[in-house]
């Protein structure tokens, strides 16, 4: 029950972080689709450190249908999920390294770019060309940047949760 | 904020993984550039840009309409009656390499460069 609540918790919070990060244009800045600052990652990474993969994985492809629902339609459905999914996998596998080899912004870097690599394959498969991998380029350069700016802020949540250190006990 | 060893490992990866893609897409840095618009992976139009001498317009139908601009050295997405519009906010394209695409309508303008000599690395940062 603990978990649901959790889970529908983390939804809301993750379409709204999505809804506020449209209020920074990222992509006037440089002008290419997918660019965004994917703060909802924050969510994803607070899931998989503190609820686990299932929970991880239910919350953003939730999130993705709902976010889709409410400004986007099925190519953008199908671009979220492509991107999220990977994203996902990817931060899972490399949290197997967290501490030893990773920290959470390494974390958080592998999956913004894990993000974008999901999108534009799923963007070359629509277009049936395989031509839209030219914007990798610079969206590889942004996910470094947009990586360890959201790692940053799940670091420090973290070691605020740490800090007051009930948190991973109440839901696990 | 303590970086660890892996993830610089994981930072050079991604943007060694940025500069292979720009070696494989960016080819000539050469000022003579053709723009090859392709719809549904077929080039349904090719404009040699340097050869231009006036601006021409062109509309692309499909499940959207595009209306796309060349001019001397340069090409845009001018209007599209797709939802994103991501393709005119793209804006001009000028140097080989660059894309711009209108997913919706499966469209997809990329300029190439016409001469195959003076092969250098270019990132492209728009």
């Amino acid at each position: 029950m603990r978990r649901i609540i959790y889970n529908s918790i983390l939804i809301s919070l993750a379409l709204t972080l999505s809804l506020v990060e449209k209020w920074f244009p990222l992509n006037l800045l440089v002008p290419l689709p997918g660019i965004k600052l994917g703060l909802a990652n924050v969510v994803t990474l607070f899931a998989l450190f503190y609820l686990g993969f299932q929970s991880a994985l239910m919350i953003t492809v939730l999130r993705c249908v709902l976010g889709s629902i409410f400004y986007g339609g099925i190519i953008a459905l199908s671009l979220s999920l492509s991107g999220a999914i990977l994203a996902l996998l990817v931060m899972a596998l490399l949290k197997r390294g967290y501490g030893r080899w990773f920290s959470v912004i390494g974390i958080s870097i592998g999956g913004a770019a894990a993000h974008n690599i999901g999108q534009v394959a799923m963007a070359s498969a629509i277009m049936g060309s395989s031509s839209v991998f030219a914007y990798l380029i610079v969206l590889l350069l942004v996910a470094v940047i947009t990586g360890v700016l959201t790692g940053t802020v799940a670091s420090a949540l973290f070691e605020k949760l740490e800090k007051t250190g009930t948190l991973r006990e109440k839901i696990a | 904020m303590k970086l660890k060893k892996g993830d610089y490992a994981i930072i050079t990866a991604v943007l060694a993984a940025s500069l292979t893609l720009s070696l494989i897409f960016t080819g000539s840095s050469a000022s003579a550039t053709t723009a090859v618009v392709m719809q549904d992976n077929q080039v349904i139009k090719k404009i040699d840009l340097s050869a231009l001498k006036s601006p021409v317009t062109f509309s692309v139908g499909g499940d959207y309409n595009d209306l796309i601009i060349a001019e001397p050295g340069r090409i845009r997405f001018q209007e599209a009656n797709c939802p994103d519009q991501v393709c005119v906010q793209t804006g001009w394209l000028t140097r080989p390499g660059q894309i711009a695409v209108c997913l919706p309508n499966k469209l997809s303008i990329r300029i190439e460069g016409n001469s195959s000599s003076g092969d250098q690395v270019d990132i492209i940062v728009k």
